[in-house]
């Protein structure tokens, strides 16, 4: 250490007095990405407020006015209903409807796909199934429309009239059974298929961190890997999924195309599945359908059911960090690894 | 002046030579060479001078024509560009030409009252008029095993279309088609789920000629629960297609091959037919109240048709545009457009690539005069 | 099938090979461990004592491509037989980790019950306190966590976690336990706590042990294997098994002496 700095000789020459200096100092390179990421950060939060800002506005005269007076919100598309409430909660209704149906039947297969990925299959097929699945997510949801429309549809009506010939008792399945196919149960069949990727590549990573500890400490108990799967993974991956599901959820609120091109829509709030004209609505698909013939007041309140919208998804995405957090808070040291790797 | 008439000249020269190099790029223009050789081509010639673009958008009914229309305009103003914007649907066409960002509008309804004057802050005092420059007609299809024609009456499509006849034997459906065996097939209505002004159309004929069983509203949205409700004309069209005893209704440009049947008007059954539907305009249209010189709104007293030879479920799309545009070479373009879209080629190009049906010609020649006070 | 109740069991390891896939891991090793006895595998990193432990209760075989050849006999039952499930080898056959490993979603006490839970879903509230506490008590554990049995597991120090899973092994009343490293990530205190517990543990079990610590070895086992690599990529193999005052005091092969007295490189 030759030129270890004295008390009484602090600098001993250009280069070496400059280092530390410089070290405290932030450098340009540094100043320059910090502000770069920062104007990021805020201009999403500018955005979303923007977004919010716009659908308040244009929503406001709508959601105020009389409906049973205003020329336009009394006819067309807005027509028949006596407030802007009596024509949102029954398209807030279908959509959360719909995309429960979806997630009751996507949450399963998806996991039963993660858990073969990350636990079952050779490591091979296992990379090529993911992959498989990561294209899912890639296809176009105009695409699953189509094929919703030319294949699912046909494909689904004998299930559908066998559900109500023999179920019907059951008033999911009651009601003037669909002729065409165009039913929720198709359609929520498709939306399942679209949030399958999803709610699989977040579980099946989420699996994948399972501590190699835990699931030897359950085999060498005795347990076969379906026991070992339930002894620690699943109680390890347990928040992870739950906000898999609902970033899963979140889409299929959201999904907008398919859904109006297979359900057949009524704007009212049915628990039934598999009738043509009884098909609850949902916010996204209304506007999408309604939006290009809606004139001014009308176009106003179809902004309107897409603010309930954006609180919907809101509210879902408050409920799945609340969800994760409490499971975060009581068990600390285990969560900590797996809250890094979904936020 | 002069430039004008030697372009004048030049447009003589090569209106021909560029109609049928349009055809080698765009198949829209198909028709534009034998349509441009007839007695068209004088018209062709006010055009050539011009040179922009026109910006519109609105009725996705009236999309296969505009782009017909925009290739065969294209042809003869090699400057001029169209450009229709048909995702915007009517309601969207009215709404960005009241804020003042189209040329003209393309709706399937004239401005309502409440439009005309927000058309006015755009327009002036003067406000838009409603030029009805395409025709078509609501065909009804269906689909069911062992039937390929079929009559219906108004009364009985009416309790077809509010579910009150529900199978296909139904004595209504038999007595309108004598000696057809009918099967006893329920039948599936199926109808638009987005709003659409063939909805609009299709429920005000219901609802003018059989008001004793319709009682559901006039509207763009479907007003009757219970049916099969299938996004656009093409979504109906497919799903008629794929059931069995389906029965549908749709812009007649957009059925492909399916039959449709043939609706009673008098005491004849009348197929759809573009000629059919051109009478019907000819006969049953009333100008709608308005307080624009020149206007052509149009309403459709359906009653009126009961002539045997007019299709009695016809349609109306409109071409919106303000009689004093705030830019006078604007104007010049767009009239020159509206222009050559109601000329006999530009209709005859429309009939051609969108199965619409030519207008009458006292309705263009009205069309024609209400343009020359558009400045 | 846990019926077997303690009876702590013999083991012979006769001709055996284990194999990574093509890797030849352990090269033809052939012992006899006596039961309630304590043997102790010692030897550098990377001789294969490790892996040679994990295919006594069949637990290598979690990672894909191990296999082996040759018989490992328990109770002159071969481990490798036709017909024979891992499952049921492992729950005959107990094991004790490294690292401390209970499970963090479990209270202590669900802790203790997992394997028996496994093994016999149905066992009434008053069995399962009493197997709980005599685990517990029979891991040195049951005075430090009495009072909080209903605490997660992941609560408890290292030491005592240790403890825990030891517990939780010999809950289900295992012929063999097996410890890879058990002291390894604890600190010297608890290491003692485990190190009596398993000179407790030989008088119901038989007990194998692997150990990088060779006072550790010196100070619980009745009999020591020493192994050794020829290098890198070679497998391991076992060089000399013997009392383990002869392996520490008068062993046999000069690599052993080497390595008992430090100065293997």
């Amino acid at each position: 250490m030759p030129g270890r700095p004295t008390p009484g000789k602090p600098t001993q020459g250009k280069p070496r007095s400059g280092k530390p200096n410089a070290a405290a100092r932030t450098r340009p390179a540094d100043r320059v990405f910090k502000f770069l990421s920062t104007s990021a950060a805020v201009s999403i939060m500018v955005i979303l407020a923007g977004v919010a800002l716009f659908l308040i506005i244009r929503a406001l005269p709508a959601i105020t006015a009389s409906w049973s007076t205003n020329p336009e919100l009394k006819s067309g598309v807005t027509g028949g209903f006596a407030s802007f409430w009596a024509y949102v909660s029954p398209l807030a209704f279908g959509t959360v409807w719909a995309s429960v149906i979806a997630l009751l039947m996507a949450t399963p297969v998806a996991i039963g796909i993660a858990l073969f990925i990350s636990h079952y299959s050779p490591r091979r097929m296992a990379s090529f199934l993911g992959y498989i699945i990561d294209l899912l997510a890639a296809v176009p949801s105009v695409v699953y429309g189509l094929w919703g429309i030319l294949v699912m549809r046909p494909f689904l009506l004998p299930l559908q009239e066998w559900l109500n010939a023999y179920l019907g008792w059951i008033p999911l399945f009651s009601g003037k059974v669909t002729s065409t196919g165009s039913s929720i149960l198709t359609g929520a069949v498709v939306l399942a298929v679209m949030v399958l990727p999803i709610i699989t590549a977040i579980c099946r990573e989420i699996f994948l961190q399972t501590p190699k500890l835990h699931e030897e400490a359950a085999l060498a108990l005795g347990s076969t890997r379906w026991e070992m799967i339930q002894l620690c993974v699943f109680p390890y991956a347990r928040s992870g999924m739950v906000s898999a599901i609902l970033l899963g959820l979140g889409r299929a609120l959201g999904e907008t195309m398919a859904v109006a091109m297979i359900i057949s829509p009524a704007i009212i709030a049915s628990f039934r599945i598999i009738t043509e004209g009884e098909n609850s609505q949902t916010i996204a698909s209304n506007i999408a359908l309604n939006f290009p013939i809606a004139t001014g007041m009308q176009r106003d309140a179809l902004i309107g059911t897409g603010l309930v919208l954006f609180v919907i998804s809101l509210a879902v995405n408050m409920v799945a960090r609340l969800i994760v957090n409490a499971g975060t808070g009581r068990k600390k040291v285990f969560w900590r690894k797996e809250k890094v790797s979904t936020s | 002046m002069k430039a004008f008439r030697f372009g004048q000249a030049a447009a003589v020269l090569t209106a021909g030579a560029l109609a049928l190099t349009a055809c080698g790029g765009n198949s829209s223009a198909a028709g534009t060479s034998s349509a441009g050789g007839s007695g068209s081509a004088s018209a062709a010639a006010d055009y050539s001078a011009l040179a922009g673009t026109i910006t519109a958008g609105g009725s996705s009914a009236q999309a296969n024509a505009q782009a017909a229309w925009s290739a065969g305009f294209k042809a003869q103003t090699p400057k001029v560009t169209v450009n229709y914007d048909k995702s915007q649907g009517s309601g969207g066409g009215v709404t960005n030409f009241t804020a003042g960002s189209y040329d003209f509008a393309g709706s399937d309804a004239y401005l309502s009252a409440d439009q005309a004057t927000k058309a006015q802050a755009v327009c002036g005092t003067g406000g838009a008029v409603n030029l009805p420059v395409y025709l078509d007609g609501v065909a009804i299809v269906f689909h069911l095993k062992g039937v390929d024609k079929l009559q219906l009456s108004a009364n009985t499509l009416a309790k077809i279309f509010s579910q009150q006849v529900k199978t296909w034997d139904d004595a209504a459906i038999m007595a309108d088609n004598p000696g057809v065996t009918l099967p006893s097939t329920a039948i599936t209505t199926v109808t638009r789920s987005d709003g659409s002004g063939t909805t609009q159309n299709f429920s005000n004929y219901l609802h003018q000629v059989a008001p004793d069983v319709w009682t559901a509203p006039v509207s763009n949205k479907w007003p009757v629960a219970g049916s099969s409700a299938q996004q656009g004309g093409s979504g109906v069209v497919n799903t008629v297609k794929a059931g069995d005893g389906t029965i549908g209704y749709a812009d007649h440009s957009a059925i492909g091959d399916l039959p449709a049947a043939a609706i009673k008007a008098g005491d004849k059954y009348v197929s759809f037919s573009q000629d059919g539907v051109t009478k019907a305009i000819a006969t049953a249209v009333t100008p709608a109240k308005s307080t624009v010189a020149g206007d052509l709104g149009q309403d459709i007293d359906y009653t009126k048709l009961t002539s045997g030879d007019a299709y009695p479920i016809p349609l109306i799309s409109y071409d919106i545009l303000c009689t004093k545009f705030k830019d006078a070479a604007q104007a010049k373009l767009a009239t020159a457009y509206i222009n050559y879209v109601v000329s006999d080629q530009g209709q005859k190009i429309a009939a051609k690539n969108a199965g619409s049906a030519p207008l009458p010609i006292e309705l263009a020649d009205k069309i024609r005069a209400t343009l020359k006070t558009v400045s | 099938m846990s019926k077997s109740n303690g009876v702590a069991k013999s083991i012979s390891v006769k001709d055996l090979n284990v194999y990574y896939g093509e890797f030849l891991a352990v090269h033809d090793v052939s012992i006899d461990i006596a039961p309630r006895s304590v043997t102790a595998f010692i030897g550098p990193s990377g001789c294969g004592k490790s892996t040679l432990l994990r295919t006594l209760n069949r637990m290598h075989e979690v990672l894909p491509g191990a296999h082996v050849t040759g018989e490992v006999l328990v109770d002159g039952d071969d481990l490798y037989g036709a017909g024979v499930d891992p499952v049921t080898v492992r729950r005959q056959i107990g094991m004790v980790f490294q690292r401390p490993n209970p499970f963090p979603t479990m209270s202590i006490k669900e802790n203790v019950l997992a394997g028996v839970r496994l093994n016999n879903r149905r066992i009434s509230r008053s069995a399962a306190d009493e197997l709980v506490e005599r685990s517990l008590r029979g891991a040195n554990l049951w005075n430090e966590v009495k009072d909080r049995l209903d605490k997660p597991g992941q609560g408890l120090s290292g030491g005592q976690q240790q403890r825990l899973c030891i517990a939780r092994a010999i809950a289900v009343e295992p012929q063999v336990l097996l410890m890879d490293e058990p002291c390894s990530a604890l600190d010297p205190i608890s290491t003692l706590a485990v190190e009596d517990l398993i000179n407790e543990l030989k008088d119901s079990y038989t007990v194998v042990i692997v150990t990088h610590n060779m006072q550790q070895a010196a100070r619980v086992s009745d009999m020591t294997a020493f192994f050794n690599i020829a290098g890198s990529g070679k497998p391991g193999k076992l060089i000399e098994y013997a009392q383990t005052t002869t392996i520490f005091n008068n062993p046999a092969q000069k690599s052993t002496e080497d390595y008992v007295s430090g100065r293997f490189g």
